[in-house]
């Protein structure tokens, strides 16, 4: 049977990097990097690149272009019948993101389209808006219904002919806009005080824990890096693509992305929300994005433009990271013994149902981001355990063997499975969980129906491990191939 | 600006922006050597 492929280096990289560039990039990064020292939060935000996300972008490509299949797959040909279990958590983290992702892709499809149609609407009562279209609002549901629509249509087209071909075209618009709303944020008088905020180094930051703390959960989230995205991409490479070289595009690129939306969004803020600009900064991703954002652009000559252009910048990089997470969805299904576009029609209609609490009540899209974002620092978390298990000298010789005139991973990478993930991932999720435990009571800590809590996160995170565990028996004979059995020495 | 602030900003401008442009050059390129070597099908990717 012929296998699906990138049919280019380009066409992977546009698609590593669609990817990797979404949501985070424009309405998280700028506002964690002013919030934690600016230029000191930069400096361990570029370190943990190459401390968390590059180590775990290369495993990735390994299990993924070894075993062939998704996240489930991958994980028990490596692991075996009880990889089965770490797999489907990392399969269905992700899908649950897709869930919510779907909704947060169709309110910046909204919002481009209703700046664009009625700006005076939007703006003269932005909170009001937001309320609104985050309320039980059925317009929402609809923008809701045509993101995961568009999704599958393209996933439903194939690797290539779907996926490759659009990422080809998002990506390059994507930067286009980007650079379009960097120069027009900074070309604001005052904006340049923006930069200045960015780029400012007070290196007393550097000694607090906390600065590092959300450098590091920045970079584990935005790169894709552990969510088995880069896993499935990886399945429809070529055996002897360079995965050092592309990981570091993908990584880079990504960074590059960030600094971009940084120095469109903090010039703005700075030189139209006045003494404002810490409360804007302080109103979180969605409040900074949906509320202040407007009320910015109608404050700027010709801002109508700047702000439908902002707002398809960032619907493209929404778009672009939905479909990975769709492809992710429909690649697991495959591996059941679906043809593809019956398994994107599967994961089409229980992506709209499951996404629809999101996308009525913000309590509930709260819920999902906070368990499981904090999931993907458990799906980390495993892939490094997972190579840890299989060898990771093993592992490196065998699955990152470069092909002739490739980079050659090092020893090096040995040194950041075995040492710097497993510390980077122990200080992520008790800082995430003490930053709760430290505010509440016990009580309220552990309730599990809480939106932001540690019970909620063991409940639902308890819950799919046990299922997966039930249910790993019969999953490993479904997907798995026992004549590919990577474990070698290891299979019984 | 201040000067540790312009600083800053060329360094990671530098690092992420021209370090993107060169290794997206550097990976094309070896493509299109690829490519002209007449090496583009791998024997170990013709299928499964």
């Amino acid at each position: 049977m012929s296998r699906e492929q990138f049919t280019s280096r380009w066409g992977l990289i546009a698609s590593l990097l669609g990817m990797a560039i979404g949501a985070g990039n424009l309405w998280r990064f700028p506002r964690v990097a002013a919030q934690n020292g600016g230029g000191a939060f930069l400096i361990p935000w570029a370190l943990f690149l190459f401390l968390w996300s590059v180590p775990l972008m290369l495993v990735e490509f390994g299990m993924g272009r070894a075993a062939r299949q998704g996240p489930v797959g991958a994980f028990g040909a490596f692991l075996g019948r009880f990889g089965v279990v770490p797999g489907v958590f990392v399969a269905f983290c992700t899908t649950a993101i897709m869930f919510y992702y779907a909704v947060v892709t169709g309110w910046c499809a909204y919002y481009t389209v209703a700046l664009a149609v009625d700006f005076g609407h939007v703006t003269s009562n932005a909170t009001g808006h937001w309320q609104s279209v985050s309320h039980y609002n059925w317009v929402t549901v609809a923008f809701h219904a045509a993101a995961m629509t568009g999704a599958v249509l393209v996933v439903a087209g194939g690797v290539a002919r779907g996926i490759e071909r659009v990422n080809k075209v998002l990506i390059p618009v994507l930067l286009l806009l980007l650079v379009g709303a960097a120069v027009a944020g900074i070309s604001l008088p005052g904006g340049t005080r923006g930069l200045e905020f960015l780029f400012h180094v007070d290196m007393s930051r550097l000694a607090h824990h906390k600065t590092w703390l959300e450098a590091l959960s920045q970079s584990a989230w935005s790169t894709g890096a552990g969510w088995g995205l880069i896993l499935t991409y990886a399945v429809y490479t070529r055996s002897k693509e360079d995965v050092l070289l592309n990981s570091l595009v993908a990584g880079v690129g990504n960074n590059a992305a960030s600094l971009l939306a940084a120095m469109a969004i903090l010039p703005a803020v700075f030189a139209l929300a006045g003494p404002q600009a810490d409360k804007a900064l302080g109103s979180g991703n969605t409040g900074l994005l949906f509320v202040w954002m407007p009320q910015l652009f109608a404050r700027m000559t010709g801002g109508h433009l700047w702000a439908v252009v902002f707002f398809g910048a960032v619907t493209v990089a929404a778009l672009s990271s939905l479909l990975s997470m769709v492809e992710m969805a429909t690649r697991v299904i495959m591996d059941l013994g679906f043809d593809r576009r019956r398994a994107v029609v599967i994961i089409g209609g229980v992506g709209f149902l499951a996404g629809l609490p999101s996308a009525l009540h913000l309590d509930v899209f709260d819920n999902q981001d906070w368990v499981w974002g904090l999931g993907l620092l458990l799906s980390g978390g495993f892939f490094a355990l997972a190579t840890m298990v299989h060898g990771v000298k093993r592992f490196r010789t065998e699955q990152l063997r470069p092909a002739p005139g490739a980079w050659r991973t090092g020893w090096w990478f040995d040194v950041l499975i075995y040492v710097a993930i497993p510390l980077e991932f122990v200080a992520m999720i008790s800082w995430w969980f003490y930053s709760v435990a430290g505010k509440h009571s016990f009580a309220t800590t552990m309730n599990p129906a809480g939106i932001f809590t540690v019970g909620t996160c063991l409940l639902q995170w308890g819950a799919l491990l046990g299922i997966a565990a039930l249910v790993s028996a019969w999953i490993y004979r479904r997907v798995c191939d026992p004549t590919l059995d990577l474990r070698g020495d290891r299979s019984p | 600006m201040t000067t540790s602030a312009v600083v800053m900003m060329v360094v990671m401008l530098t690092l992420f922006g021209g370090g993107f442009a060169a290794l997206l050059t550097l990976a094309l390129c070896r493509e299109r050597q690829e490519k002209r070597d007449g090496n583009r099908v791998d024997p170990r990717d013709d299928g499964q």
